[in-house]
């Protein structure tokens, strides 16, 4: 526990919202490293398209990426993204205008929760999101530029789905 | 024992590096900053005055801010320290050429704090410092299209409020982000105000300043504006935000005489008695590893990443800026992970400087420690400081 309520409470509803949301959409495994409450987490994407650059140069789709967060004591007055965000593996190479091993570039702002960062994150890996303007990679920027746009996001299933349970039962003939 | 003999006691016992009369730190020395210098040097009962500021003095600076041609180019917390020197000869200065955020706490230690700066986020760290350190604060502002001069005083203490307990999500979503794609914070915008309005502020600053060294901390979570286009004056008061981001919590730090250079990590552990603590660097972050965004090196080192040069900063293969990824750096350094090297490092070899905070953790209480090595004010009447 650190002195701090506010954050504190922040910590501990972003840890139960996050595992709620991951065990909601399925393709994430997100694991909190152990604290009280935890202050870091590797989320693990598995089904989720995105790019990666193979030895031989050729750009394929690569379906999984994990991401470090992490929650400085200060995170609810200011943000470094690069502080926030370490983009881990498995694949070495993504090919992405915003992504560059171990940093990932996505939109944040001071207090930004865990699941709207992991949400930012899926966008990012899919291409839903990017910005070939301010990039880590330029190889992969100017590669977007040239595509045509209709081919992005490379994963177009939307993940902020919530499961609508609708109890439908037939009505009764008059 | 005569007369003479117990005056010269008298004298050896006295504490060298504690200069008489009270320490005013001045945070700032632009469009405000510069106009109330002087008004601060001629202060009666003032004895050390500190400055702080990251910035040089442009040409475009002589339309609005308190210098002559020939400070051009020079530092700005250097050139308004000869000035006060020349106005009080009695003062001691300290003057620091650095960003705020970078200075060791125990160089700003203060009876007041005057916040002359223009930025949201600069702002927000001084209102920090001020709170850790348990001094009053009077951060002055001004608005060039309002004709508006304010000034919000501020006393660190139970129930009062700070600066950031009247911001909302919007406030907050305002400041600089940090992004690994840019080369950091770029330049802050200058606020285009007149010289006039920068001394309407700096006067009520001043005012205000000598009420509280008078013991006046009456208008303590107020804030006092001046509209100059109507010539209203308003008089606001403040309340605590029971859900504020900040923690308002102060860091009553304990005096070691050890610098950084003789006190190791291990020794720094073992200044608490319990075997579970953990070493902490008031909110400062270890990095393992440099990483650079255009080419990919990434230099292994244990330093502080607060406390990094500009020249460890820059990569030597491509001369972009390295920067720390959060899982490549850690916040605390817990007992038992030391590892025997690492125990036996200095604390100046992670980048830690005399004046610097440290905390340890145990399981009931955490301690905060200063440690020794702070420029010593009284040895020579003015002290200037770079930090790269």
């Amino acid at each position: 526990m650190s002195n701090d309520a506010v954050f504190d409470a922040f910590l501990a509803k972003q840890l139960e919202e996050g595992l709620a949301w991951a065990k909601n959409i399925g393709v994430l495994s997100l694991s909190p490293i152990p604290g009280a409450p935890p202050s870091r987490y590797v989320a693990h994407f598995v089904d989720c398209k995105g790019l990666v650059q193979q030895n031989d140069g050729r750009i394929v789709e690569f379906d999984q990426f994990m991401v470090g967060i992490y929650f400085p004591e200060d995170y609810l007055r200011h943000v470094e993204i690069p502080r926030v965000l370490t983009y881990l593996g498995p694949h070495p190479s993504p090919f992405h205008p915003n992504i560059r091993p171990p940093f990932l570039c996505a939109h944040l702002v001071p207090g930004t929760s865990l699941v709207d960062i992991l949400y930012a994150c899926y966008e990012v890996w899919t291409y839903s999101i990017f910005s070939a303007a301010d990039s880590l990679n330029p190889a992969a920027a100017q590669w977007s530029r040239q595509q045509d746009r209709k081919r992005f996001p490379i994963d177009r299933r939307p993940l902020k789905r919530s499961p609508r349970r609708t109890n439908l039962t037939p009505m009764e003939a008059k | 024992m005569n007369a003479y003999q117990a005056k010269i006691i008298r004298r050896l016992r006295r504490d060298p590096s504690r200069p008489r009369g009270k320490r005013v730190l001045v945070v700032g020395c632009g469009n405000i900053g510069s106009q109330l210098v002087p008004l601060v040097a001629r202060m009666k009962g003032i004895g050390m005055l500190i400055l702080v500021d990251c910035d040089g003095y442009e040409e475009s600076n002589l339309s609005s801010q308190s210098i002559s041609s020939s400070d051009i180019g020079r530092a700005k917390a250097f050139v308004q320290a000869r000035l006060a020197r020349k106005l009080n000869p009695r003062l001691r200065v300290l003057a620091i050429h650095a960003r705020l955020e970078c200075v060791p706490l125990g160089w700003l230690r203060s009876d007041v704090m005057l916040a002359c700066l223009d930025s949201k986020e600069a702002r927000r760290c001084a209102n920090e410092i001020a709170w850790r350190l348990g001094t009053p604060l009077i951060d002055a502002g001004i608005e060039a299209s309002g004709l508006l001069a304010r000034v919000n005083i501020y006393r660190p203490a139970a129930n009062q409020p700070c600066l950031e307990c009247a911001w909302d999500r919007r406030d907050y979503a305002q400041l600089p982000v940090k992004h690994p794609c840019d080369a950091g914070l770029g330049p802050s915008t200058p606020t285009g105000a007149p010289a006039c309005l920068g001394a309407l502020a700096a006067a009520l600053q001043a005012l205000e300043c000598l009420k509280i060294l008078a013991g006046d901390l009456s208008n303590a979570g107020k804030q006092i504006l001046i509209e100059a286009g109507t010539h209203r004056h308003f008089l606001t008061g403040f309340s605590m935000h029971p859900k504020c981001r900040f923690n308002h919590a102060g860091w009553n730090a304990s005096k070691i005489s050890r610098t950084p250079a003789q006190l190791s990590v291990g020794a720094a552990l073992r200044l608490a008695s319990d075997a579970g603590a953990s070493l902490t660097f008031a909110g400062m972050h270890l990095a393992r590893q440099l990483d650079c965004p255009g080419c990919g090196f990434s230099p292994r080192v244990y330093r502080l990443e607060e406390r990094l040069s500009r020249r460890e900063r820059i990569c030597p293969q491509c001369g972009q800026d390295l920067l720390v990824a959060g899982f490549h750096s850690q916040s605390q350094l817990k007992t038992k992970e030391v590892e025997p090297v690492l125990a036996a490092r200095s604390l100046a070899s992670l980048g830690l400087r005399g004046g610097d905070f440290i905390s340890i953790k145990g399981s009931q209480r955490e301690s905060f420690y200063e440690l020794g090595g702070a420029p010593a004010v009284a040895r020579s009447r003015l002290i200037t400081r770079s930090i790269p």
